[in-house]
């Protein structure tokens, strides 16, 4: 089921937590898949733990507030990171209040 | 901008100092090395021999870069001195570049010591004017011949590295030169200053700005590119001499302004120096307006940039909701651990149909359907907005009432001081409010959108359903805020429904957005131009008599240029071609007693009680829409309008101005030359 908010968007944004490969987020029109390893990706999400990189996942992370706390930083496309990682936060159960 | 200070910028990084070149803040001299809304550089003060050089003189040479004349003091009336200083600063790429240069003009060898001051708060923007207690830990210390200062809260890193070109002791809090200088010859030294948001964190670019930054080089870019960015833009000549002075110095005000993010290519204008060099949606989305038929770029970045961080969940917190454009965006350290909504904050009801305002207006000018086409979604979640949001309460209206009762504003229009919304007894009106121009706003943007609609994103339905909203809200709009004993249009509705009936410069906007019907236009247009609103310089934000109404007041009498450049449109639009000319004919005189440099705003006296504008004592300068406001006045007096392929010319100048020509204008019809010569009787 696609989200709403990336409905439109399509590319990989590549999860890193340091130096190491965590994740792939795959978005194809708005559907969400997130699976294991690394590869090309549009952009690259380097979170500073895993407890970062999975409220990425999640969409509890404003990407924003955590890029300036110093626990995110982006390599590649960072409008395309920032899409990916506002849109997921419209997946959590109270995004629409 | 008190005149004890000077200032340089570029964008989001900027240096404000006093007049001998040292930064010295105190909760009321706000000096200080500023980047990403933190101070990252709290003190700098020269001294020669322990003793602090006095001022000669200043070569303000661009908006990024300044020189200092100074010499030592001999105690004497006369400046009876051997040894004078020069100091040059430039800013640009993280941080600033300073050359100190000694002059011994003695026939004697001069030894001296040299001690060059350096501290950094870190102190968030929010926290500059009151000095808070930081809940992280400053270090300093020495680093390979560079002294670094720091700042740590957990994973909140900011760091500022000094260095110079000539050996230097470090410490005590000061950089040591023991310098000898022979008889008439001289000594200096280059100090790069930088400051780096994100040190050891593994950014390439951060990295390569530690070991090589010089914001020395970046000033000669910085100089290359601003001469092309006038270049690039109309060539202004008229007859009245001033408004090329004006003219000029509003372009190179808006390549100061212009704000760069690493997501969305190309600049914005931030809103103003020294405390709003941010992302604020309504102030970009106003100046990119503003700045259409000269600069247009700006009005694409604009776009892109909101429409990347524009809402998409609920948040009461920073009154996010989807669809929303955002008020503000800011990066220090209060916004990072949430003790302030800025990330980005909400709370203005307008911008979002301001966006969708601006869209349409781009479009039209340059003709760029890929960037229209990219946005439509954006477009549609920003009506879902306006229909679902921003009326409250179902009765057809916007009105907006804050969510953030702690830090939000309380006033989300553009005059969003906490006195602006009162009767015209000076009664304040209560929450919710729905300010007339916000219905404008809304009524402008649905037909904008149902052109988009029509032409650009192929949907005929949404365009007419878009055309059938825009007549109903007119019709309601004109019975539920018009004061027929009055004669004009009420500031708001109130948390009651009431008319809220002082006289202000908002109905202007109304005429601006086509909302008002035409006879209701008239007497608006009559009020407008009446001396209890038009001071003679400009549009009082509130009329005189009203029982708020204070000259001196920030929304609630003085006069703000971008708001009567707004107005100027607005009566044109309905065919008050006289009126308008006579509106912009006030402020551009204006501008010229200003040194050619409008404030934010000035005081409300009349003008022949003044001779002058009043300076009023807090505004930003520059400010990016009193920077648009000659601009827009431009467009106004020549009647610039496109229409299809073409460029409509229909000019209407007061007569002091004589001939205005404007040469080059881009568009979608390439470049265009308009003409018009006064045919007024002043």
């Amino acid at each position: 089921m696609p989200v709403p908010a990336l409905v439109g968007l399509t590319g990989r944004l590549r999860i890193d937590i340091g130096s190491e490969v965590a994740s792939m987020i795959e978005i194809s029109d708005g559907a969400v898949a997130v699976k294991p390893g690394d590869g090309e990706a549009d952009a690259v999400a380097i979170c500073d733990s895993a407890e970062t990189a999975a409220a990425l996942r999640r969409g509890h992370l404003n990407p924003i507030v955590a890029i300036l706390q110093g626990r995110l930083s982006l390599q590649g496309d960072p409008a395309f990171a920032i899409k990916v990682m506002l849109g997921l936060r419209t997946m959590r159960p109270d995004a629409r209040g | 901008m008190p005149v004890q200070t000077v200032s340089i910028l570029d964008g989001n990084e900027f240096v404000v100092s006093d007049i001998r070149g040292d930064l010295e803040a105190t909760p009321t001299d706000n000096h200080g090395l500023f980047r990403d809304d933190t101070r990252f550089l709290s003190r700098w003060i020269l001294t020669i021999n322990g003793q602090r050089p006095m001022l000669l003189s200043i070569n303000d040479l661009a908006y990024f870069r300044i020189r200092f004349f100074l010499a030592l003091a001999t105690g004497t009336v006369y400046v009876d001195s051997h040894l004078s200083v020069q100091r040059q600063r430039s800013v640009g790429r993280r941080g600033f570049h300073e050359d100190i240069i000694l002059f011994n003009h003695a026939h004697e060898r001069a030894d001296l010591e040299v001690r060059l001051e350096a501290a950094a708060d870190f102190a968030d923007l929010f926290e500059v004017k009151d000095k808070v207690e930081k809940k992280g830990e400053c270090y300093r210390g020495v680093d390979s011949g560079r002294l670094v200062l720091r700042y740590e809260r957990g994973t909140y890193r900011r760091e500022t590295v000094i260095t110079s070109s000539e050996p230097a002791e470090m410490r005590d809090g000061a950089l040591f030169f023991q310098v000898r200088i022979p008889p008439h010859a001289q000594w200096s030294t280059c100090l790069d200053v930088a400051a780096i948001s994100r040190p050891h964190h593994g950014d390439a670019a951060e990295a390569r700005s530690r070991r090589t930054h010089s914001a020395h080089a970046s000033g000669h870019e910085l100089e290359t590119n601003l001469q092309d960015w006038v270049a690039g833009a109309p060539k202004l000549n008229s007859t009245w001499a001033p408004l090329e002075h004006i003219y000029r110095r509003s372009l190179v005000d808006l390549a100061a302004l212009r704000f760069r993010n690493p997501a969305v290519p190309g600049a914005l204008p931030a809103a103003g120096l020294p405390w709003f060099m941010a992302i604020f949606g309504r102030d970009s989305l106003i100046t990119s307006f503003q700045a259409l038929p000269f600069v247009p770029e700006l009005a694409a970045t604009t776009l892109r940039t909101l429409a990347l961080i524009q809402g998409r969940v609920i948040d009461p917190f920073r009154e996010e909701e989807p669809g929303k454009i955002a008020h503000e965006l800011r990066l220090g350290e209060m916004t990072a651990f949430e003790e302030r909504p800025h990330s980005p904050y909400y709370g203005s009801a307008d911008s979002t149909a301001l966006f969708l305002v601006l869209l349409d207006e781009y479009e039209r000018w340059t003709g760029d359907r890929a960037l229209v086409a990219g946005l439509e979604r954006e477009a549609r979640a920003a009506i879902e907005w306006v229909d679902h949001y921003g009326d409250r309460d179902g009765d057809g209206f916007i009105e907006y009432e804050r969510q953030n009762t702690q830090t939000g504003l309380e006033n989300q229009c553009w005059k969003d001081s906490g006195d602006s919304i009162v009767f015209a007894d000076g009664t304040l009106a209560p929450t919710p409010r729905g300010t007339c121009e916000l219905q404008g706003y809304v009524y402008d943007a649905k037909l904008r959108t149902a052109r988009l609609a029509r032409e650009v994103w192929d949907d005929a339905d949404w365009a007419d359903r878009l055309e059938r909203q825009a007549r109903d809200l007119k019709q309601r709009f004109n019975e539920a805020f018009w004061i027929p004993e009055r004669g004009f249009f009420a500031l708001a509705l109130d948390g009651r429904k009431r008319k809220v009936d002082a006289l202000t410069s908002n109905i202007g906007h109304l005429l601006w957005s086509g909302i008002a019907n035409k006879d209701a236009a008239e007497s608006c247009a009559r009020h407008l131009m009446s001396d209890a609103l038009f001071s003679g310089w400009g549009v009082r934000t509130m009329a005189a008599g009203e029982g708020s109404f204070n000259p001196i007041g920030y929304h609630v009498g003085t006069v703000w240029p971008h708001d009567t450049s707004i107005i100027a449109w607005g009566l044109r639009r309905y065919g008050y071609r006289k009126e308008a000319a006579r509106l912009a004919w006030g402020i551009l005189e204006a501008a010229e007693l200003f040194h050619h440099r409008l404030p934010e705003a000035f005081a409300g006296y009349a003008r022949e009680a003044t001779m002058y504008p009043v300076e009023y004592p807090t505004a930003c300068s520059p400010q990016a829409w009193a920077t648009g406001a000659p601009l827009l006045l431009v467009r106004t007096l020549l009647g610039l309008e496109p229409h299809g392929e073409h460029l409509v010319i229909d000019p209407c100048l007061p007569e002091p101005i004589g001939r205005l020509e404007l040469l080059d204008i881009p568009g979608r019809w390439g470049r265009m030359d308009a003409f018009g010569r006064a045919r007024l009787v002043q």
